[in-house]
C-alpha cells in the first residue's frame, strides 16, 4: 500500500519535473519541434537504465527500482505527448520531421538507456 | 522535356510528403499547439503535480494487475501507450482548442494525468531488459510496436477529434 501511494507520488514528481523542464525547453528552442518532450524522453530513460544497471548488481533494492521506475521516470517520460505532437507534424505534412522526431527519440533513448545501464552496473 | 525530374530536383521532403499522400490526415490543425505558453505558476504547478500522480496511479495498478512477469512481450505499456496517446489527440483538437483559455484544464489533463499514465522509460527499459535476455526480436517487436502503435493511435484521435469537433472540411 506505501509502495503504491510512493509510486503514484513520485510520478506526480516527475510529472512536474517534466512540464518545468520542457518549459523551459521550449522557451530556449521554440515549438518548431517538441525538443522539450523528445529531450525529457532521452534524459529519462538514461536514468531508467541507470536504475535498471543498479538493480542487475543488486545495489538498489526491487522496492526502490520500482519506485524509482515506474514512479518518478514513468510520471517523468511519456508517450502521449510524443506522438501527438509527431501526428500533429504528420497532418501538417511535415511527415520527415515527424518521423524524425518519432525515430530520433527512440534511438537516442535506446542509445542513453544503454549507456545508463553499463553505468548503473559500473 | 522540361517536366522529366532530374536529380538536382528532388526534394526529399516533398517526395516523403507525396509517398504518404494517401496516408497523411486531412485533419484542418493549428501550426502550434493550443495554449499560449504561459509562465509555471504554482496552481499550474499543483495541477501537473496532482494528475501526474493520479496518472502513474492509474497505470501503477493496471501493471501489477496485469503483471505475468515472464518476461516476454509487454503488451501492458503498449496499450497503456496506445490508449494515452488516442485520447490525448482527440482532446487536443476538441475540448483543448475550444477552451484555449483554460490552460489549467489543459495541463492537468494533458501533461498530468495522460502524461503520467503513459510512459517512455517503460519501453526502452523493457527493451533493454529483453536484449539482456538475449530475446532479440522481441526487443525489436517491443522498440518497433511502440514506436508505430502510439503514432497511429494519434493520428486517428486527430481525425476523429476534429470530426467530433465539427471542423471537418
Amino acid at each position: 500500500m506505501l509502495l503504491i501511494a510512493g509510486v503514484s507520488l513520485l510520478g506526480g514528481v516527475g510529472a512536474l519535473a517534466r512540464y518545468l523542464t520542457d518549459h523551459a525547453i521550449t522557451a530556449l528552442l521554440g515549438r518548431t519541434l517538441p525538443w522539450g518532450t523528445c529531450v525529457v524522453n532521452i534524459v529519462g530513460c538514461g536514468l531508467a537504465g541507470v536504475v535498471l544497471g543498479a538493480t542487475t548488481y543488486q545495489s538498489v533494492t526491487p522496492q526502490a527500482a520500482t519506485l524509482l521506475l515506474a514512479g518518478l521516470l514513468g510520471g517523468f517520460t511519456t508517450a502521449s505527448t510524443l506522438y501527438l505532437e509527431v501526428a500533429r507534424l504528420v497532418a501538417l505534412r511535415r511527415v520527415v520531421a515527424g518521423l524524425t522526431v518519432a525515430v530520433g527519440t527512440m534511438v537516442a533513448s535506446v542509445t542513453t538507456g544503454l549507456a545508463g545501464l553499463i553505468i548503473g552496473g559500473g | 522535356m522540361s517536366d522529366t525530374p532530374r536529380l538536382g530536383d528532388f526534394d526529399p521532403a516533398r517526395a516523403m510528403a507525396e509517398v504518404a499522400g494517401p496516408f497523411t490526415l486531412d485533419v484542418d490543425i493549428e501550426d502550434s499547439p493550443p495554449g499560449r505558453p504561459s509562465r509555471p505558476t504554482l496552481p499550474h504547478a499543483l495541477g501537473v503535480f496532482i494528475g501526474g500522480s493520479v496518472g502513474t496511479l492509474l497505470r501503477y495498478l493496471v501493471v501489477r494487475v496485469t503483471s505475468t512477469q515472464d518476461g516476454g512481450f509487454d503488451w501492458t505499456i503498449l496499450i497503456i501507450n496506445v490508449v494515452g496517446s488516442f485520447i490525448l489527440a482527440i482532446l487536443a483538437v476538441s475540448l483543448f482548442e475550444r477552451y484555449a483559455d483554460k490552460v489549467g484544464v489543459r495541463l492537468f489533463l494533458a501533461t498530468g494525468v495522460l502524461g503520467g499514465w503513459t510512459t517512455y522509460s517503460a519501453i526502452i527499459a523493457g527493451a533493454l531488459l529483453l536484449t539482456h535476455l538475449e530475446a532479440y526480436s522481441l526487443a525489436s517487436l517491443t522498440l518497433l510496436s511502440s514506436l508505430a502503435l502510439p503514432l497511429i493511435a494519434a493520428c486517428a484521435g486527430l481525425a476523429l477529434g476534429s470530426r467530433l469537433s465539427g471542423r471537418e472540411r
